[in-house]
């Protein structure tokens, strides 16, 4: 399942589930939060994984600055 | 790709401690020197010790120490600096440089599954957000 990882220089990062069903989704979001925690980085969930709806605040991005790779 | 073709959305954080915890020594000790070399060369600054996560820097009659994240300043004022201005200027950088580590964190722990990895702008936000796809 194809997953993008937002991380802000505040110490948060927001995650999106781009395809599939959303319980597909809410799955591979909670192995993504427990690979980051094998990693190193214990991130909390705060809230609970949401279904996209308009009315879901969450960042948007603009124009690429950089790219790494 | 925009978000209206995302399924899901979830937020995550790092307690604040350990956001702290990435301003170690080594990490914050040349940042630091460098950026009081540019901004307060008058003073020549110099890194008098760094250990842990304490880092002290001379400048002129003052000592800057850094110890876990938290800026404090010693010694005689002096009317060349406003050292209030000073420890706040220190202390942003210190929040923007663990920021930036807290990025490459995440970068590397998501190193084996990250097809792709760029920075981006938060929109009617001034922060720059490290965006990675992956594969699960």
């Amino acid at each position: 399942m194809q997953m993008r990882v937002v991380a802000l220089p505040d110490g948060t990062i927001q995650i999106f589930g781009d395809e599939g069903p959303f319980d597909e989704a809410r799955q591979a979001t909670e192995r993504l939060l427990a690979l980051l925690a094998e990693q190193g980085v214990p991130v909390e969930l705060v809230g609970t994984v949401e279904q996209h709806r308009a009315d879901v605040e969450h960042v948007h991005l603009q124009e690429e600055v950089r790219r790494d790779q | 790709m925009p978000c209206n073709l995302a399924v899901s959305i979830a937020k995550a954080a790092v307690p604040k401690e350990r956001l702290r915890a990435l301003l170690t020594a080594d990490a914050i000790k040349d940042v630091v020197l460098t950026y009081l070399v540019r901004q307060y060369a008058a003073l020549s600054p110099s890194l008098l010790s760094a250990q842990g996560n304490v880092v002290r820097y001379r400048l002129g009659k003052l000592t800057l120490t850094i110890a876990d994240g938290e800026v404090s300043l010693d010694g005689t004022r002096m009317k060349a600096i406003d050292a209030d201005q000073l420890a706040t200027n220190i202390s942003e950088l210190l929040t923007q440089l663990a920021g930036r580590l807290f990025q490459k964190q995440v970068q590397a722990a998501l190193s084996g599954v990250t097809t792709r990895a760029r920075m981006a702008e938060v929109q009617g936000v001034r922060q720059q957000a490290a965006v990675f796809t992956i594969n699960l």
